[in-house]
């Protein structure tokens, strides 16, 4: 029934996300439903992603939310936008070379110098979850716990000291030492101070945890970026562009910085 | 004996009625969810438990389903069910095998530390952190993906009937693509979907040690 016996007719296994999200009508549940005891690997799906579309149903405001700051936070600038639109006039088919000449000034004014690159940097908190746990804690466990709970109320100085006497107050094997490095980094970053943020997002990003290797290493090409920094900027980008996770960002920034 | 197959009713259809008390629906629904309860089970569970596993499972969405809240469906929600009672099943074994090697450790640590309520996701912190990221980097990759499910997430947020729900989530999809069918939002859902999914899997165990 679902098989593709039109172009306009999806298979069962595209309609896997119109169904596990409810917005099947009664007869297209049912046949999708049936299929499913044909092609198990629809159970599987449907098993394995359960969660998550659950959590998607059950507060779809808070996920939106998300969605759409990041949305607003990708939007080019008012700059960059005016350069886009000026280099797509620079076209010799678009103007007369006369005009070219012209429209290449305006260009070169409009173009972000060195002081700009902070434009092209995306300052967002990086997501942190606070879990509750019930083994006795270090004073380093403590202070990494109260210092993430300022950081989660966007009180960045307070967390970046915090994580600063956690990372003093912690052992050399302290299982949280990496994670506190990244979190001061980000907090100093956000704090305004980019130049001290550095140093702790380095150390984080010689983690061989490749999640919080990679999430530093992004902080960190931020860092450099607010700082001014092209080069430095450039490389810690470039150690990301094969990155699932931060791929396509660090691809897009590399590509912003080309002129620089 | 009901045919598990037949596409006559839907789950959530046979659910309806079955809330409103009709017995064969509720029979018929139970059989359907068993066999793909089974399905699932079967490839995680060892042979001797899985009847058990099953069993235990349908128990509890027998025993939950009429005050289910909530607007996923019947099926999803069962399978959320199937989870932790599988998960707890996995945490039960783990805990025979340190209470027969470890005695005085195990004295020492309450029972509530490790029983999780069935109906609910194990790390729902944790999860919703991880979920929050992986819409956030959709997002980021692809704006096309993060504005539809944007949309769609608006749509239930409003709320609504099924096709009421549906209805607005293709409306506000066709504002950015007025061309757009039915089945065409259905794929390019499914497929912004499977991204959202890659991202989850590639970020997996990420938030809780990031």
């Amino acid at each position: 029934m679902f098989e593709r016996d039109d172009a306009r007719t999806p298979r069962a296994a595209d309609l896997m996300a119109a169904y596990e999200l409810g917005l099947l009508d009664e007869q297209d549940r049912a046949r999708f439903e049936s299929a499913t005891l044909e092609n198990p690997e629809l159970l599987e799906e449907l098993f394995e992603h359960a969660s998550e579309t659950q959590a998607l149903r059950e507060d779809p405001e808070r996920y939106a939310r998300v969605a759409r700051s990041t949305l607003r936070a990708a939007e080019p600038s008012p700059l960059a936008r005016a350069a886009s639109g000026l280099r797509r006039l620079l076209s010799p088919r678009v103007l007369a070379p006369a005009v070219v000449a012209a429209a290449a000034v305006l260009v070169l004014v409009l173009m972000p110098d060195g002081g700009e690159l902070n434009r092209i940097a995306v300052l967002e908190p990086a997501p942190y979850v606070q879990v509750d746990t019930r083994a006795a804690e270090t004073e380093a466990a403590t202070l990494f716990r109260d210092a993430m709970s300022h950081y989660l109320d966007a009180r960045w100085g307070e967390a970046a000291d915090l994580l600063d006497r956690a990372l003093d107050a912690g052992d050399t094997d302290w299982h949280q030492a990496e994670q506190a490095h990244l979190y001061l980094g980000v907090s100093r970053l956000l704090d305004g101070d980019a130049a001290a943020a550095l140093a702790p997002l380095r150390e984080a990003a010689g983690s061989s945890r490749l999640p919080i290797a990679e999430r530093s290493r992004w902080y960190l090409a931020q860092a450099h970026l607010v700082a001014g920094d092209a080069e430095a900027a450039r490389e810690a980008l470039g150690a990301l562009v094969d990155s699932p996770v931060y791929g396509d960002e660090a691809a897009a920034q590399l590509e912003a910085l080309t002129d620089h | 004996m009901v045919d598990a197959q037949s596409p006559t009713s839907s789950l959530d259809a046979l659910c309806d009625r079955a809330v409103a008390g009709d017995e064969r629906a509720q029979s018929e629904l139970f059989t359907n969810l068993r066999v793909r309860f089974l399905q699932v089970a079967k490839r995680r569970v060892h042979g001797d438990h899985l009847e058990d596993v099953v069993q235990d499972a349908l128990r509890i969405v027998l025993d939950k389903y009429h005050a289910r809240t909530g607007e996923t469906g019947i099926l999803v929600w069962s399978y959320t069910v199937l989870r932790n009672v599988i998960g707890n099943h996995y945490q039960a074994r783990k805990r025979d095998v340190e209470r027969t090697t470890h005695v005085e450790d195990w004295q020492t640590f309450g029972p509530a530390a490790v029983i999780v309520d069935p109906t609910r996701d194990r790390e729902s912190a944790e999860f919703t952190g991880r979920l929050e990221e992986a819409i956030a980097a959709l997002a980021r990759k692809s704006p096309r993906c993060g504005r539809l499910f944007a949309n769609l997430l608006e749509s239930f947020r409003v709320g609504g009937g099924q096709r009421e729900v549906s209805q607005r989530a293709l409306e506000l999809a066709q504002q950015e693509d007025p061309g757009l069918s039915r089945n065409t939002f259905y794929v390019a859902l499914h497929r912004c979907r499977a991204q959202l999914r890659a991202l989850l899997d590639a970020e997996e165990g990420s938030l809780s040690h990031v």
